[in-house]
């Protein structure tokens, strides 16, 4: 019989077999790698610049030990809470805190199943199918109020628009808490600068049109040869192009906005005129901005299967010269490769010297709520009141930057952050403004949202069947599908509330002193 | 004896057959025991769901809140208006139609090779080739949306190398050729296990008819259709209809690879249902995904019994020519 050993002879099936399974073997030691934890593979967090100056609050804490359960949608949030609340625990022995900072779909399966069943953590973000108003009806949160002694005082310190009835707050009662604010541009410019460079535009001091960015992708792309395009999307997900059209078309003159997204569309209306903005002329331009890239062959191949976590991976690793994102990715990126030319910018409008400001309604980018069962409503009264001082909102500012800006418009003032961040803080606070919300003025306007159907196709799936070519109609035809089937999904749903007992009516979606260029915050007033 | 017998056949239940019906639970109660977790997991899992979908079926729920509305058939006449769920539900048959043949014959083939005794090393290519079978679907799916990426993936590399094509092609990105990357990397995936009842089956064929046929001149194909075929005509029926149910339930295979898209080109009744369940542009509507599971359920069910009854004819044709002979 040979053996296994000589050369020349097949290797033995016994051999064999121990190599592939001590080979499989290591391929499974290898994959039990827990990679829903979105903070497991950053490099080193921002080192803050002091101590938390943890006050004490008027919360009676207990005494023995105790551990409280925290879970939130984690990426720079994490880096945050990590840090406070290691100094947290620091402070309070006996107390500790199991913090789980995760993606939303972990989030949204915990936290659901969580409350059907009892087992739900301590304090949470809110899954995002589920609303503030369903929550508060079924029960599963507990009001601030009752567990903040002196609430009244620490909700002076917010500014206005931060907290609004049938936001975040109902029945007289408050229920989530933003820590942040919700001024941001959620598609800012996020360029490749040594793409740029190369190709003769120097985005720190341009402001581009919409020829412009057009011509910037198709330089790019030539200049690129293959190994890297102009611009680069995540289309499978819901909000990949309409995010994008929504940005742009809102700061060259749509008021309101054209997203498709919030409560089936409030993010789409012109509060003046209480209608839909799908057939805005300028909308429209946008759209065949997007498709005219799209032909140049401008377009990073393969938009059309990548998710946006999947085109964020991508853009650092130079398959594109331009993404058009949120600023919460400047921090992951510059971090994860401190060497990465990223630059920020405006997003392109149609004329650079009328910018209009983006619109954001009331309430937080993150909010926290607290479960009406947990038994550690004094330590969670206390970590909400500290959250609520200035001294916090200065931590946040250094680990969140522009991604999620301080609630308070001082720590946002004061907060020293690199370039990157403080250009798009910038930004933010040049052109955002809160608008009104229908459901603040009227609470019955929530019974319209849980009545609504949604169109289908969204505006976003009508941009990606007109970017794969699957629709084949006009941009305009299309476009008017779109405004009818969500004008018909807003009439039915009110029509539906109204047989359910709500008191509403299509009125309630028109503020004729709404002026696009000013805060509307006397809706928010305290 | 015949007389108890006739008693027990008139009357449907006489002391004695209570009796001895009694007796024979009681003989087997061990059988009942050891049946009892399972069960009580498929009641709560399988059963408990199905009737519970038939039941929200009737309602206008989001899932979420504690309030329902009855709005009886409502969400089954919108259903019959939504083109999405028609094209969904069509699409899943054609996914079915087209995969189901090719898993069969690929993994009858595969079988055929492997259940030859010439072949050194049988028992290693069948374990890889079954591999795929038991890789985690979700990660298998989102691999390949790698291995297939427009850019810099390896399929497109290879292909541009030889000069197949000249630009890459997005495979999963393109209406026209999602479904059939998505049908070629599904049979990839699962065709091992076909292979593996293909192979069982195979294996109840005694040797000696085959070197009989051998003897008598029969070359390889006639062995194939005069010997292989009829003998494994019953177990074609029965691995027809897992593979063709199988076939239909691929949500995590198609959620990874394509969720959908794009633009529904690749949207199963499964993710069909999963969409209007868990909402999109922030609105559930677990009523409505309820009754297009019920009525995607029944469509399964029609198709499992026609395959059944299918069976049981081909069955009974064969014991009526053995019968006769």
């Amino acid at each position: 019989m040979n053996s296994p050993e000589s050369p020349g002879t097949p290797i033995s099936r016994r051999r064999a077999l121990g190599v592939i399974g001590a080979g499989g073997a290591g391929l499974a030691l290898a994959a039990c790698t827990n990679t829903s934890d979105t903070t497991s593979n950053k490099t080193a967090a921002p080192t803050p610049k002091s101590d938390f100056n943890i006050a004490t609050s008027a919360a009676k804490l207990p005494t023995g030990n105790v551990q409280l359960r925290w879970i939130d949608s984690g990426d720079t949030k994490a880096e945050f809470f990590k840090a406070f609340f290691s100094a947290y625990q620091k402070k309070h022995s006996n107390i500790k805190v199991d913090y789980q900072g995760t993606n939303w779909n972990t989030l949204t399966q915990e936290v659901g199943l969580g409350f059907r069943n009892n087992t739900v953590a301590d304090v949470f973000e809110l899954p995002l199918n589920v609303t503030a108003a369903q929550a508060v009806t079924n029960g599963w949160v507990g009001a601030v109020d009752d567990i903040v002694p002196n609430w009244p005082e620490v909700l002076k310190r917010y500014p206005p628009g931060l907290f609004a009835n049938g936001i975040n707050q109902f029945n007289g009662k408050t229920y989530g808490m933003p820590f942040s604010s919700n001024g941001r541009i959620g598609s800012i410019l996020l360029y490749n600068s040594d793409l740029t460079k190369k190709a003769g535009f120097d985005l720190d001091k341009e402001v581009l049109s919409f020829d412009r960015v057009r011509e910037l992708a198709k330089k790019c792309t030539k200049d690129g040869n293959g190994k890297y395009y102009g611009v680069i999307f995540g289309l499978t997900q819901e909000g990949g192009l309409s995010n994008i059209v929504t940005q742009f078309a809102e700061m060259s003159g749509v008021h309101g906005g054209a997203s498709g997204a919030g409560a089936v569309g409030t993010n789409s209306i012109n509060w003046k005129t209480g209608q839909f903005n799908f057939t805005h002329p300028m909308v429209a331009e946008t759209v065949e901005l997007i498709l005219a890239m799209k032909s140049d062959g401008s377009v990073f191949p393969g938009s059309a299967s990548l998710d946006q976590p999947g085109a964020r991976e991508r853009f650092p690793q130079g398959v594109a010269a331009m993404i058009f994102q949120g600023p919460w990715n400047i921090d992951p990126w510059t971090r994860a490769d401190p060497s990465f030319p990223l630059g920020v910018a405006m997003p392109p409008v149609a004329n650079p010297k009328d910018v209009w400001p983006t619109t954001h309604g009331p309430g937080g980018s993150d909010t926290w709520y607290f479960s009406a069962k947990t038994k550690l409503g004094p330590v969670v009264a206390d970590i909400f009141s500290y959250m609520s001082t200035e001294d916090a909102q200065l931590h946040w500012a250094d680990y969140n930057g522009a991604g999620g800006p301080p609630a308070f418009p001082a720590a946002s003032a004061k907060a020293t952050l690199d370039p990157l961040n403080e250009k798009a803080l910038t930004l933010a606070n040049k052109y955002t403004m809160i608008a009104p919300q229908p459901a603040v003025r009227n609470p019955d306007v929530s019974k319209v949202f849980q009545a609504q159907k949604a169109p289908q196709p969204t505006f976003d799936q009508t941009l990606v069947g007109l970017f794969t070519g699957q629709i084949k109609s006009s941009v305009t035809k299309a476009l008017k599908g779109v405004q009818d089937r969500y004008e018909k999904s807003l009439d039915d749903g009110i029509k539906l509330a109204k047989s359910r007992g709500a008191k509403v009516s299509r009125d309630d979606w028109i503020f004729d002193d709404w002026d696009p260029k000013k805060p509307y915050a006397k809706l928010y007033q305290k | 004896m015949q007389p108890a017998m006739t008693r027990l056949t008139r009357t449907g239940g006489t002391r004695a057959a209570r009796g001895s019906l009694r007796q024979r639970m009681w003989q087997a109660r061990w059988c009942y025991l050891m049946m009892a977790p399972g069960l009580i997991l498929v009641g709560m899992f399988s059963c408990y769901p199905m009737i519970a979908s038939w039941y929200y079926s009737f309602f206008d729920w989001d899932g979420i809140s504690a309030q329902k509305y009855f709005i009886g058939w409502q969400n089954f006449r919108d259903l019959v208006h939504d083109h999405y769920f028609w094209s969904a539900f069509g699409r899943s048959f054609w996914f079915m139609a087209v995969a189901t043949p090719l898993e069969l014959i690929f993994s009858l083939v595969v079988a055929i090779l492997l259940n030859d005794r010439a072949l050194k090393m049988a028992p290693i290519f069948r374990t890889m080739l079954f591999v795929p079978v038991v890789t985690t679907t979700a990660i298998s799916s989102i691999v390949m949306s790698f291995v297939f990426a427009a850019f810099n993936g390896p399929v497109n590399q290879a292909l541009q190398s030889m000069h197949v094509i000249n630009k890459p092609i997005d495979y999963l990105g393109n209406p026209h050729s999602v479904m059939w990357t998505a049908i070629g990397i599904f049979v990839w995936k699962w065709f091992g296990q076909p292979m593996i009842y293909w192979l069982a089956g195979l294996q109840t064929i005694p040797q000696e008819i085959y070197e009989a046929a051998r003897m008598d001149g029969a070359r390889a194909w006639r062995q194939l259709i005069s010997i292989t075929a009829p003998m494994m005509a019953p177990f074609a029926v029965i691995i027809t209809l897992i593979t063709a149910v199988g076939n239909l339930q691929a949500f995590a295979f198609m959620q990874a690879l394509t969720n959908g898209g794009p633009f529904f080109s690749s949207e199963m009744m499964e993710l069909y249902i999963y969409r209007m369940a868990f909402g999109t542009a922030s609105t559930q509507r677990l009523g409505y995904a309820s009754a297009a599971g019920v009525i995607f359920g029944v469509a399964v069910m029609v198709i499992a019994v026609i395959q059944i009854l299918a069976l049981r004819r081909l069955r009974s044709n064969s014991s009526s020519g053995m019968a006769t002979r």
